[in-house]
């Protein structure tokens, strides 16, 4: 072994505390960097698989009831392949024991033949026999929530008639990878569910043999879909027809590619943050660590070292930087694993297999590489620049003016060395400082989830649905329902709406959504605005969620184009009246009067919401799973846990992770700046021993400097950390959510506490080497 | 008879250098008097800078007996040595170490800010002749001014004993023989004890005594009846 190479392993085995700290804040970088890329793209990969071998339909269509030889004239569209005809009827479930209303979506083929779209995959139990009218398969996560398998029975009220099925299999459908309850914003797996059934089944309950009420088809490659759309809506029009729709518009579809672009901007965003920030403390703290050694390598160069230097000091980068980003990609995939494994319950896919991207760790470690090598020869550049001659004399005392004279002037001398530290070397103060001042955002960055978690539904089901449940009813009815469901076991408050599904357009651009009708006293379902003041319905016009008349690039006092989806299909034109600061979903809202009219309805009332006497609301759950006319009860408490437990979970699975490692790296920047900072000063700090400072006065000299640099970049980087979370919202627009930049104090709090708590820890470790510094030792350095 | 200020017997100090041991100092003894300036003379590894080192509290003897005056300099704590350097040595290096972020007279201050009956440091800074130059940093400083300031940190809080380690090592003839003169006056006027180790055998003629060290001993001692003027000194 050369001498060289040598001293590189003895230089590592000195400096190892040092080393394992930068490989950590780089293994960290590193980690969040390719577990968030490869579990995303792992969720894509799985989803395209899925879709692919599952043939997941192009288009859907929905209608009142045509024979199946209409379905002929569909696929002989041009552009469709291959349709499906199908019997699907929403309807109320009865699970044996379930406190809380259940409703369901069955689901049937209209003919005969073999399913060839939407195929299920089949998780549990068998498939159905045809023959066999008695036999349903559920969707798996319907059966997980309610603890359901092969073999177990539940009862379904068809068309008014209750009908006992035995359960014979699990399943899992493309198209309710999300299944979400009509009115639901969410998916509830405990109280919607998708099943299927024989087709004798439906059609017999629902007198549909020989037609069918919803379609699906795939189109081919390149096909015109628009064309298609619009060509199906014209044939079914007189079938009662709802409005064709590609995927973009499907339920399960849509709200998957949501929660896979949010996964996809966080993956997106927040790691690289990380990876870069690692690597730039890596560049910085890798060309401090080279310039400590400047005497051995001006001693080098005296010997006739020219190149080698170089080489060798790229070899020490090496040796700390590979293990570091060996490290990183290790956790990286076990917790990529990890995460995808934790997805399960929210993407029920039949495999979800672990991709990981060769490009990820192989632009990490070049990332990683450049920035500790580049560092790392910078400083050797920068010293091996001088002539040996020249580095081998100490360094000339560093440059100060009196600048700051004046006003220190009553400043006892030692305070002053802080002082003037900070003051007058703007570089290293400031390199200390990005230093510090990074490491408060990424805590902050992870923190900041639950807070905006928290005032979502702060402010959407505090403050806005107040409701404790909303009934829907199968239809629409006249207003005296309302005073029907008042009288309901456990009501307090019941107050009507109106909610009919729309299609809003401004121009070229269009939007299904529903539009939702309330009356101007309403108290269990208020709109707000920016500010949270209450907005209450004009008696014309419409209003829509911001993100909604964003979309629609819609100004206030525009008109825009209604289109009833349901009873006569009206279509109308009616001002944008303003906007609603709705944080989950796009609504459009009016007053209930004014829909009445547009509906040339007398006071029809499709959903109430109720408050309710919560020792009582057993009574009113039972007393609804008993009214027929009762489609659906969506209840805020749950769809406040589904909240949580969808979208929550995985964001908050994802920022815990951010959070663990941000104060990783939060400790190894502080830990190393102060380190480097002690190196440099260490001739200074034995000095004031030698002249008779105790160890304590040194300690305090010291750390005052590093106080006052803690101290200013604590504040700087909430500060900074409150403009990243705000610059990362930017990417974060989904359809379903709004984000909002709500920070709470408590995260300020932590983020702070935690970069501070890793600068006293940094602090102690390091602040023991001042009593156990060897003067004699500390001397002989220089001389 | 002049007061002994320090004294060592039998004094050994070894170190272990990887796996083996170098006796620096080797049954050393010594004594010194109160106001002499002596000067220590001797090749590398003679011992040199572990005695001063030991004599100005910065490293413990491994054996034998060192004191000043009542200060047991063997047997004492880190607090203890740390005290009496604080409040007796003044310590004068090779390579200045002043403190680059502090003026002249900030350097001086930061030694008479924990010193119990300093000087000014405005007057230890004319002491060296350095009254011009208060407010300059180290680097606006020549090195024989970085080593006077040295020096007058040194002497501002009165101490009892000055200790300079080749305190003109770094520096030329001219410049030196300034350097020379300001220890040499300081050692005139306080009666401060001086003791310089270095190379520089020129040096040997301004002291009252001479010792020259060999293999952690004093090889032999030279006394002077008459101590040469620092300006008459040439290297």
């Amino acid at each position: 072994m050369k001498a060289l190479d040598r001293k590189l392993l003895r230089d590592g085995r000195r400096l190892v505390g040092q080393a394992i700290t930068i490989a950590l804040v780089l293994a960290s970088g590193v980690a969040v960097f390719i577990s968030s890329l490869s579990a995303y793209q792992s969720l894509v990969t799985s989803q395209q698989n899925y879709y692919r071998e599952s043939r997941f339909a192009d288009a859907f269509a929905g209608l009142k009831r045509a024979p199946l030889p209409v379905a002929a004239r569909i696929a002989a569209l041009p552009g469709v392949t291959q349709v499906e005809p199908r019997l699907v009827y929403d309807v109320t479930i009865g699970v044996e024991g379930a406190a809380l209303p259940v409703s369901g979506r069955m689901v049937a083929l209209a003919s005969g033949d073999e399913p060839r779209l939407n195929r299920l995959h089949i998780v549990a139990g068998r498939d159905l026999d045809p023959a066999n009218p008695t036999e349903i398969l559920v969707t798996q996560a319907f059966a997980e929530a309610n603890r359901l398998g092969p073999g177990d029975r539940i009862s379904a009220l068809l068309n008014g008639r209750r009908q006992s099925f035995r359960i014979v299999g699990t399943v899992l459908s493309p198209e309710y990878v999300f299944s979400t309850g009509p009115g639901e914003p969410l998916p509830d797996d405990k109280r919607f569910g998708v099943f299927y059934v024989s087709r004798e089944v439906l059609a017999h309950a629902f007198a549909m043999e020989g037609a069918f009420n919803d379609i699906a088809l795939i189109a081919a490659p390149g096909a015109n879909m628009p064309a298609i759309l619009s060509a199906i809506d014209t044939i079914l029009d007189r079938w009662g027809g709802m409005v064709a729709h590609d995927r973009s518009l499907q339920m399960s579809h849509r709200f998957l590619q949501d929660e896979l672009r949010q996964q996809g901007t966080m993956a997106a965003t927040i790691p690289p943050i990380f990876l870069l920030i690692s690597a730039f403390l890596l560049h910085v703290v890798m060309g401090r660590l080279v310039t400590t050694q400047r005497e051995q390598i001006a001693a080098l160069k005296a010997l006739g070292y020219d190149r080698e230097i170089t080489l060798h000091f790229a070899k020490f980068a090496a040796l700390i930087v590979l293990p570091g980003v060996a490290l990183g990609v290790a956790a990286g995939v076990v917790l990529g694993h990890v995460m995808l494994f934790s997805y399960r319950p929210f993407f029920r896919f039949p495999e979800l297999a672990y991709h990981l991207p060769v490009w990820a760790p192989v632009a990490a470690t070049a990332i990683a590489l450049f920035s500790g090598l580049g560092g790392a020869i910078g400083a050797v550049r920068a010293v091996a620049r001088l002539r040996p001659a020249e580095a081998l004399k100490p360094a000339a005392p560093a440059a100060y003016s009196a600048r700051f004279s004046q006003t220190l002037s009553r400043v006892p001398a030692r305070w002053k060395i802080a002082a003037r530290g900070v003051g007058e070397h703007p570089l290293r103060t400031g390199v200390t400082l990005l230093g510090l001042i990074v490491a408060a955002p990424l805590v902050l960055m992870g923190l900041f989830w639950t807070d905006a978690l928290d005032y979502i539904v702060d402010v959407q089901f505090a403050a806005s649905e107040r409701a404790d449940a909303v009934v829907q009813f199968v239809e629409p009815l006249p207003a005296r329902v309302a005073e029907e469901v008042r009288r309901m076991p456990g009501v307090l408050l019941a107050e009507p709406l109106r909610v009919a599904p729309v299609r809003l357009r401004a121009g070229h651009l269009e939007y299904q959504t529903s539009l939702t009708g309330l009356s101007d006293r309403m108290q269990l379902r208020r709109l707000l605005d920016d500010q949270l003041n209450v907005i209450v319905p004009p008696k014309q016009g419409l209003l829509l969620s911001r993100r909604l008349a964003e979309r629609l690039r819609l100004q206030v006092g525009d008109p825009v184009g209604l289109d009833f989806l349901e009873g006569r299909q009206t279509r109308v034109a009616v001002p944008l009246a303003g906007v609603v600061n709705d944080l989950i979903g796009l609504s459009a809202y009016m007053d209930r009067g004014a829909m009445d009219r547009l509906l040339q309805e007398d006071q029809t009332v499709s959903a109430v919401a109720v408050r309710l006497d919560a020792s009582r609301a057993d009574d009113f759950y039972a007393a609804t799973k008993k009214t027929p006319k009762i489609a659906t009860v969506s209840l805020r408490e749950r769809s406040i846990r589904n909240f949580r437990d969808t979208t929550g979970a995985v964001v908050l699975l994802l920022a815990g992770i951010y959070v663990a490692f941000s104060i990783t790296i939060a400790f190894g920047v502080v830990y190393n700046n102060l380190r480097i900072g002690f190196q440099e000063r260490s001739l200074e700090l034995a000095m004031l021993r030698i002249l008779g400072f105790t160890p304590y006065e040194t300690a305090r000299i010291f750390f005052s400097e590093i106080l006052v640099e803690v101290g200013a970049a604590i504040p700087l980087g909430l500060v900074a950390g409150y403009f990243l979370v705000r610059l990362l919202l930017l990417a974060f627009q989904t359809e379903m959510f709004e984000i909002p930049p709500a920070i709470a104090p408590r995260s300020y709090f932590w983020a702070a506490t935690l970069v501070g708590s890793a600068a006293v820890l940094s602090a102690i470790l390091i602040g023991r080497n001042l009593w156990r510094q060897d003067l004699v030792t500390a001397l002989k350095g220089r001389e | 008879m002049q007061q002994i200020v320090f004294s060592s017997r039998s004094l050994n100090k070894t170190y272990q250098v990887g796996s083996v041991e170098v006796a620096a100092l080797q049954g050393l003894d010594l004594d010194i008097y109160a106001g002499e300036f002596i000067v220590i003379l001797g090749p590398s590894g003679s011992g040199k800078s572990t005695l001063l080192n030991i004599l100005g509290g910065l490293d413990s003897a491994t054996s034998g007996a060192a004191a000043w005056r009542d200060h047991n300099l063997v047997e004492a704590s880190d607090e203890e040595l740390t005290r009496y350097r604080r409040e007796h040595v003044g310590f004068v290096f090779q390579f200045y170490n002043l403190i680059p972020s502090l003026t002249a007279r900030e350097n001086v201050e930061l030694v008479t800010d924990i010193a119990e009956q300093p000087m000014r440091p405005e007057d230890a800074l004319a002491k060296v002749g350095l009254s011009e130059r208060l407010d300059h940093f180290p680097s606006q400083l020549s090195g024989g001014e970085q080593q006077r300031v040295a020096i007058a940190r040194a002497i501002a809080k009165r101490p009892d004993v000055l200790l300079c380690d080749e305190p003109t090592g770094a520096l030329d003839c001219r410049t030196g023989v300034g350097v020379l003169a300001a220890l040499d006056e300081v050692n005139r006027s306080f009666g401060t004890t001086t003791v310089v180790i270095t190379h520089n055998a020129a040096i040997g003629a301004m002291a009252d005594r001479v010792m020259y060290m060999a293999d952690g001993r004093i090889a032999r001692i030279e006394s002077h009846s008459r101590r040469a003027r620092p300006e008459e000194i040439r290297w």
